[in-house]
């Protein structure tokens, strides 16, 4: 009899025909485990531990909470870009019926919350609001339509002050200043004497590349539900950092940490934008004052135009090659839109040290500027998508100019395991910590270029730099490739930490703090526990970002959780098993390093029938506790000192633009990826598949647009702000290159983030072939039939 | 005014007070605990809301519950049947088509329309039946083999 519960009934039919099926306590027909040290779990197509509810609808989003006594929670926005509330006058508001509560910035701190990340830095409402729609009162009352009547009886005596919206207006000295600490944080990525570097080049060539607007365009509504219970508060929320989220209330609301418990609950899809979000700040306090629950769940409108974007790039570079393609130096500037509130100075940019193999001088200058616009911050593949939007051009006007091929100037060019990694440098510098120099753990670049070109039949398609491979009437067909890197987590997000609980039955329970966006992380967490303990999959279960319950995690960003958190997953899971051995070993008088776990089994490691059923083992009276043993197994660690994992990636597109319309659609992309050891292959193919349709929408039809004039933004809904649908979506082929990482847990790496940072250059460099010219992006349709006629009137030079 | 309705969804018949503007999803959700019934763009762009009236997908954010009056409303809630999942959801479970979840009610649903139908749709048709069902994580590749393959299930046991 198997006496650990399936989980969930509708799985349990599949998983019967896996390999790994739970075994029984009391039979012994089972073959004992061979011993070998084929992983049995990681690596495995396992469904998503909580598929069934997502297919039955009875998982829970935090728009789906409601408490006893809940009140609504709206909030009041700035009509102006920028502007000072000389006078807010609430009276009425406040005296309308059904209002429990009107939240001003008088009610609340003078001091700016930060988020960790540096994507928010300002006051959680603001007498002097820096984008059309910032946050500036809020009310709570007992429904939705009370709230925004009382929101409409505010009044309000304004100054407007002159606003600046355009990123290269705003580095002017003469700029409106949208913050009182300046418009413009910088730092530096270098290595190496830039001078001498473009002296010893055969060949300099020069690009410069502006991007759209990207909205995250969150499909779902996040919402914030608080509620004390005296000078202790609960949040529901949906978001990537319940921690950060936690440490930040509880500083800023002066309580201690154990006092604010944020239930972080799965967002929706994120990409990015639900962090640490001021209107979760807002529901404290609005809750706090009103003296009972408050729900504030925001509209699709708020969400696209008030919450945040991805930082808008405008990007110059220049590259010294030599002749044999060997590249001696290369210097960007990077220059990105923090909008009214983000902070940041640099974004993620591992694509600095990329091309580094043969140690050219380089110098990645960032600029990340505040204008009068919705808020910027990061966004999936923030900082490596929209640096190599120039430098991959950049590579490629090179090699047009050697006479080689795109593959062949990058296979010269990466880097590999060893080198050094030069931009972890700020990280360091931001802590005061001495730089101790990094270098890559893995990476194979060349593997991603090679298998992607077969698999797509790159030598059939490529005609050179400028030509289409096909023409048929008004269709163009063309194709592009491009690489990118990005991070595997970083010792600067901090160290993980994990606990994995065994219950007496034998089951597990799997304690973490990472935040829940759809990337699978509960899955593939307890698939490196199960591998670790050599439990079967089916007896664990996870709870993650429960701040009351779960231990500390650092933000789920930047593809922290694979290769970081999984370390420390594993870590705990070998914590418990040590645990059990050394209880095994008195029950089974075998010296507890004899013996091993594997599909349930502990057994003596040289005599694999020598065995006792996992299960049956923790069931067992403990002579001295009178109770079965109750194991936790607990670690906390960060990344190794001095080696640094990156994630490495090559796409390849093939799209076909209409030269009458200017349409261009995506039909092809194959998308090679250096993750290390993949937990499990669905789900990094849908991170993939993913991470192409976010790219390529950013490039080919997404663009969040404001007003010239009020600031407003035009466009916050899916009518008007056009992600790719099925009908967008192209035939994707997706594999992995085989690297086992020497850091990762069972050789893992990250994949999430990076896979959104070559399809835009590699469809850039499609659309140039198609057209014979290089565009900014988006490359909509007017852009390209604009390119197109200034070239067949010549214009403009190919 | 509120007006005394009563709706049928799933199988059930279900007395109801609601406001003559009450869009039925708001009505699904508020009053029946229906929560499977997502909301997102509440304008009918995204699909997440959809649910089936005699059928056909609609999007309930549209319509009004009073609207809905007289006809079978099938939620993703009253998909599965005696605690077994139509062949639909295991095969999105199975086939891993969904990330985070949001719009996959409502892709099944629209899905389940489809198969009903059109018990072997080609490619481009399943494609051209989730038009007005967008996932930003971007599974579309999945969530199309899972229909294929509940399409083939579904064809060969019928």
């Amino acid at each position: 009899m198997n006496r650990v519960p399936a989980r969930r009934p509708a799985l349990s039919k599949r998983r019967r025909k896996g390999k790994h099926a739970t075994p029984p306590v009391t039979a012994r027909r089972t073959k004992a485990p061979a011993g070998s040290d084929e992983l049995k779990v990681v690596g495995q197509r396992v469904p998503l531990f909580d598929a069934c509810e997502k297919v039955t609808g009875a998982f829970k989003y935090a728009s789906d909470i409601r408490l006893p006594g809940m009140l609504v929670g709206k909030i009041l926005r700035s009509p102006h870009p920028y502007a000072r509330i000389l006078a807010m006058d609430v009276t009425k508001a406040q005296a309308l019926p059904g209002v429990a509560a009107v939240l001003t910035p008088d009610d609340v701190p003078e001091g700016e919350w930060g988020e960790r990340s540096f994507n928010y830095r300002g006051r959680v409402l603001n007498d002097k609001p820096r984008f059309a729609g910032d946050e500036i009162a809020a009310v709570a009352a007992v429904n939705e339509h009370v709230a925004e009547a009382a929101l409409a009886l505010i009044e309000i005596k304004w100054e407007v002050l002159p606003h600046v919206f355009g990123v290269m207006d705003a580095i002017k000295p003469d700029a409106p200043q949208v913050a009182p600490y300046g418009n413009v944080r910088s730092t530096v990525v270098e290595a190496g004497d830039l001078q001498k570097g473009f002296k010893k080049a055969d060949l300099v060539v020069e690009h410069e590349a502006a991007m759209g607007n990207q909205s995250h365009a969150p499909l779902g509504r996040n919402a914030c539900v608080v509620s004390w219970e005296g000078d202790q508060m609960t949040l529901w929320t949906g978001t990537q950092t319940p921690f950060p989220l936690r440490d930040e209330l509880a500083r800023i609301l002066k309580l201690p940490q154990n006092r604010v418990r944020v239930i972080g609950m799965p967002t929706g899809s994120s990409n990015g934008l639900w962090w640490a979000c001021n209107f979760q700040f807002i529901a404290a306090y609005l809750a706090r004052k009103a003296g009972r629950p408050v729900k504030i769940e925001l509209t699709q409108e708020e969400a696209m135009a008030t919450v945040k974007r991805r930082e808008t790039p405008t990007v110059w570079g220049k590259l010294g090659v030599k002749r044999d393609g060997t590249f001696v130096a290369m210097h960007v500037k990077h220059y990105f839109d923090n909008g009214a509130h983000g902070f940041k100075a640099y974004p993620f940019e591992s694509v600095s040290d990329l091309w580094g193999r043969h140690r050219p001088a380089i110098r990645f200058e960032f600029y990340g500027v505040n204008t009068n616009t919705p808020n910027a911050g990061c966004m999936r593949g923030v900082g490596d998508l929209t640096i190599s939007f120039c430098t991959e051009p950049l590579i490629d006007k090179a090699a047009a100019a050697l006479g080689m091929d795109p593959l062949e100037i990058r296979l010269k060019n990466h880097i590999i395991a060893g080198d050094p990694i030069h931009s972890q440098k700020n990280i360091y510098k931001r802590f005061n910590v001495p730089f101790p120099g990094e270098r890559l753990t893995s990476g194979a670049m060349d593997q991603c270029i090679k298998r992607g070109a077969a698999a797509f039949g790159w030598k059939d398609k490529w005609r050179g730099f400028g030509k289409p491979t096909a023409v048929n009437g008004n269709k163009v067909r063309a194709v592009g490739m491009a690489c990118a890197c990005h991070i595997c987590g970083g010792r600067h997000l901090g160290s993980p930490s994990v606990i994995v609980k065994v219950n007496h039955d034998g089951s597990v329970n799997l304690l973490t703090g990472v935040g829940r966006m759809g990337q699978g992380v509960e899955t593939t967490q307890a698939q490196i526990a199960a591998e670790e303990l050599g439990v079967p999959l089916e007896s664990i279960t996870g709870t993650h970002a429960d701040s009351g319950v779960c231990p500390w995690s650092p933000s789920t960003v930047g593809s922290v959780n694979a290769h970081q958190t999984g370390m420390v997953t594993r870590a705990a899971a070998r914590d418990a098993k040590k645990q059990i051995l050394a209880l095994a070993g008195r029950e089974m008088k075998v010296p507890p390093r004899e013996l091993d776990i594997k599909d349930g089994w502990i057994y003596a490691k040289a005599r694999p029938k020598k065995r006792i059923a996992f299960a049956e083992m923790t069931r067992k009276v403990h002579p001295e506790w009178l109770t079965p043993p109750y194991i936790i197994g607990r670690a906390a660690g960060n990344l190794p000192v001095g080696r640094i994992a990156k994630m490495f990636m090559a796409h390849f597109v093939e799209i076909e633009l209409d030269v009458e319309t200017g349409v261009s659609k995506l039909l092809k992309v194959v998308a090679v990826h250096d993750s290390g050891r993949i937990i499990n292959p669905a789900v990094c193919e849908n991170q993939v598949a993913g991470g192409v349709m976010i790219g390529g929408g950013f490039v080919l039809s997404e663009n969040l647009v404001w007003d010239p004039k009020t600031g407003r933004v035009l466009n916050p809904n899916f009518a008007d702000y056009k992600i790719l649908n099925a009908l967008d979506a192209p035939l994707l082929d997706i594999s992995f290159a085989e690297v086992i990482d020497p850091v990762g847990p069972f050789g893992v790496k990250g994949i999430g983030e990076g896979a959104t940072c070559p399809t835009p250059s590699a469809i850039g460099q499609a659309i140039y072939n198609a057209i014979g010219v290089r565009l900014n992006a988006p490359f909509t349709p007017e852009r390209v039939l604009e390119a197109i006629k200034e070239q067949r009137t010549g214009g403009r030079a190919a | 005014m509120k007006q005394t309705i009563n709706l049928s969804v799933n199988g059930k018949d279900w007395p109801l007070e609601v406001e003559p503007h009450m869009a039925l999803s708001e009505c699904l959700r508020e009053d029946l605990a229906l929560t499977g019934v997502r909301i997102s763009c509440n304008q009918g762009h995204c699909g997440a809301c959809t649910v089936l009236l005699d059928g056909e997908p609609v999007n309930s954010c549209l319509t009004l519950a009073v609207d809905a009056v007289g006809k079978q409303i099938t939620t993703i809630e009253g998909l599965a049947r005696d605690g077994k999942l139509d062949p639909l959801q295991q095969a999105f479970i199975d086939h891993h088509g969904l990330q985070c979840g949001y719009c996959t009610p409502g892709m099944i649903l629209s899905a389940k329309a489809l198969l009903e139908e059109n018990p072997h749709p080609t490619e481009p048709e399943i494609r051209e039946s989730l038009a007005g069902n967008l996932c930003r994580c971007g599974s579309y590749q999945k969530i199309i083999q899972s229909i294929q393959a509940a399409g083939g299930e579904t064809g060969g046991g019928a």
